[in-house]
């Protein structure tokens, strides 16, 4: 048996953040904790920036043709859109680890165990949006997943984020049951584990592998948070430490989108989809949007609020992805998956300032929402990027939310499904009510008496700051983000 | 696809349905567990057969090797073994703090 040959520099992205976790854990082990506590944010964040640079140094030629890893056996596959998918995710990683030091500050928590499963988790996503193969798919599913568990429970005296742990873990295995069980169908049927091979024709017939490719979108649909598949979401985020929070709503997300538009393009492209199988994404984005976007409406909670709003944003991403489905549309899928990676920026930026904003105050700021009344005299910065963030999330110039929505309902509208383009617009417009809800409460509202203040820190500033400008300058300029990509 | 050993096929089906009611019906975390270990045992069968099913020349014709699927089965156990670790080490801490793993009873996060 020959070992597989490996060439070293196409895995410098993967093992960057794998030595740096392992470093970071290992660190934490043989040092005093003042000293941990300062150390292992600064190599985190720098793991992942380096990671990022490795990433586009590496696959800078992908756009031609997509890398295959490893040569023998191809389970990964870097294309454009899986790059720059991976590209979010450790964007939006460094800024949640830039927040991370005041957000679980005075919490119990051990620096090396948080950080280093933190790196863990994202070397998860990672091959996981990376990943082609129906196993490799699980195995990186579960190593994301079995971290964020533990982060989930990691404050060890709050009774929430062990009840939050609990659920999330019992519901996690239960949806990862259901995605290697479609697996072995997939397997049985299409007699291969590679949903995409550069050498070989993906051959489906009759419905049995429709049944099996269905059992895996219910394991996907469960970590994207899409309804009726969401209903942990709300309670998980709420409990969470606000850092972890953030990276379920983003990381995990983009990572599942980035599998599932891959697959789609894939099956499209040997023919092996029909109606029933768009018309069944078609649903599941409707009833994303319209549960998300209705029961947002009436949270009082800010954390329940963001983790139902984005159960909306899934549901707009998954219009995106109809478009790959759709057998009506002809022509390459470049366009739609161009939208859909601007989205998915759009949304991974949004949500670390609006979750960041909340653990960098803190306390009572991860609660109730009407204690952000006021918040412009006392914190005047953190209103106002909580505010570009909120006007984001709705959608409206000039920020990359508008700019990542308009390029994925105009991609949608152009295939027959047109009528959920309408509703999708029209929830929209309601999310407005919620998301502007609060921007009026910091603005027009009295702070309650003898309300103590926060006190800030550089880091958090630094991360809100970037992103706050991200998003105003790739909504301004939205030119940017085709020469960066 | 006419299936080769169609009796290991329904069995594996049974006990993923089995293990799928289980976790919807049962209140105790440990049983819940233990429910869900069974679905990925039906999935482990499931590849088992089908890998034993698949000749080698049906294999090489649609690009996988002759018992891919009994290797994975070897994955499935050893993540699931993970799985359990990271999941009875949460059951266990939830536990000290609350006295209780009966999963009715956590309702500090319902609204």
């Amino acid at each position: 048996m020959q070992m597989p040959h490996i060439i070293w520099p196409q895995w410098l992205p993967f093992l960057i953040p794998l030595i740096g976790g392992i470093g970071v854990l290992l660190f934490d082990v043989f040092s005093n904790p003042e000293s941990s506590r300062k150390a292992c944010p600064a190599g985190a964040v720098a793991t992942c920036l380096l990671a990022l640079i490795a990433l586009y140094k590496v696959f800078a030629d992908v756009a031609a043709a997509p890398a295959y890893l490893p040569a023998e056996y191809p389970v990964f596959m870097i294309s454009q859109f899986s790059r720059d998918c991976i590209g979010i995710i450790l964007l939006g990683a460094a800024l949640l680890l830039t927040l991370s030091p005041r957000g679980i500050a005075g919490k119990n928590i051990r620096a090396g165990e948080y950080y280093g499963l933190f790196l863990l988790s994202v070397l998860g996503m990672m091959l996981m949006a990376a990943s082609v193969e129906l196993l490799t798919l699980f195995i990186c599913l579960e190593l994301a997943s079995l971290s964020i568990y533990v982060l989930i429970g990691i404050e060890k005296s709050n009774a929430n984020s062990g009840e939050a742990a609990l659920k999330y873990f019992v519901l996690g295995s239960f949806a990862s049951a259901f995605l290697i069980f479609g697996a072995a169908f997939f397997y049985g049927h299409a007699r291969t584990t590679f949903l995409i091979s550069e050498s070989h024709q993906l051959v489906i017939q009759g419905i049995a592998p429709y049944i099996a490719l269905g059992l895996i979108l219910v394991g996907l649909a469960f970590k994207l948070a899409l309804a009726p598949f969401h209903l942990y979401a709300p309670e998980v985020y709420d409990g969470a430490p606000t850092p972890v929070s953030a990276l379920l709503a983003t990381g995990i997300k983009v990572a599942g989108f980035c599998v599932l538009a891959q697959a789609l393009v894939e099956l499209r492209r040997w023919d092996a989809l029909d109606q029933g199988a768009t018309w069944a994404l078609v649903l599941l984005a409707l009833a994303s949007v319209i549960i998300g976007n209705c029961v947002a409406l009436v949270q009082r909670r800010i954390k329940r609020l963001l983790a139902y709003s984005s159960i909306a944003h899934s549901g707009y991403l998954l219009l995106g992805i109809v478009v790959l489905s759709d057998v009506a549309q002809v022509g390459t899928p470049q366009l739609a998956l161009t939208a859909i990676s601007v989205y998915l920026l759009a949304y991974t930026l949004m949500n670390v300032v609006s979750f960041g904003v909340a653990s960098s105050l803190g306390g009572r700021f991860e609660e109730e929402l009407s204690n952000y009344a006021g918040l412009a005299k006392s914190h005047p910065f953190m209103a106002a990027a909580l505010t570009v963030s909120l006007i984001s999330l709705t959608g409206l110039p000039p920020t990359v939310g508008f700019i990542g929505k308009f390029y994925v309902f105009a991609e949608a509208a152009k295939t027959s499904y047109i009528f959920a383009v309408a509703v999708a617009v029209v929830f929209s417009v309601l999310s407005a009510f919620y998301y502007l809800n609060i921007v009026m409460k910091m603005y027009m509202q009295e702070q309650e008496e003898g309300a103590p203040g926060v006190e800030r820190t550089l880091a958090c500033d630094v991360a809100l700051g970037v992103s706050m400008a991200l998003i105003l300058l790739l909504g301004i300029a939205p030119g940017l983000l085709f020469w960066m990509m | 696809m006419e299936y080769v050993y169609s009796g290991n096929i329904i069995l594996a089906v049974l006990l993923f349905a089995i293990g799928a009611l289980g976790v919807v019906w049962r209140r105790h975390a440990i049983a819940v567990f233990m429910c869900i270990e069974l679905m990925l045992n039906a999935a482990n069968l499931a590849f088992v057969t089908f890998a034993y099913s698949i000749n080698d020349s049906m294999a090489a014709a649609s690009g996988s090797k002759p018992l891919d699927g009994a290797i994975i089965a070897l994955f499935v156990m050893t993540v699931a073994a993970a799985e359990a670790g990271v999941g009875l080490a949460i059951f266990l801490r939830v536990y000290r703090q609350r006295g209780t793993i009966n999963l009715d009873e956590f309702t500090l996060l319902k609204d």
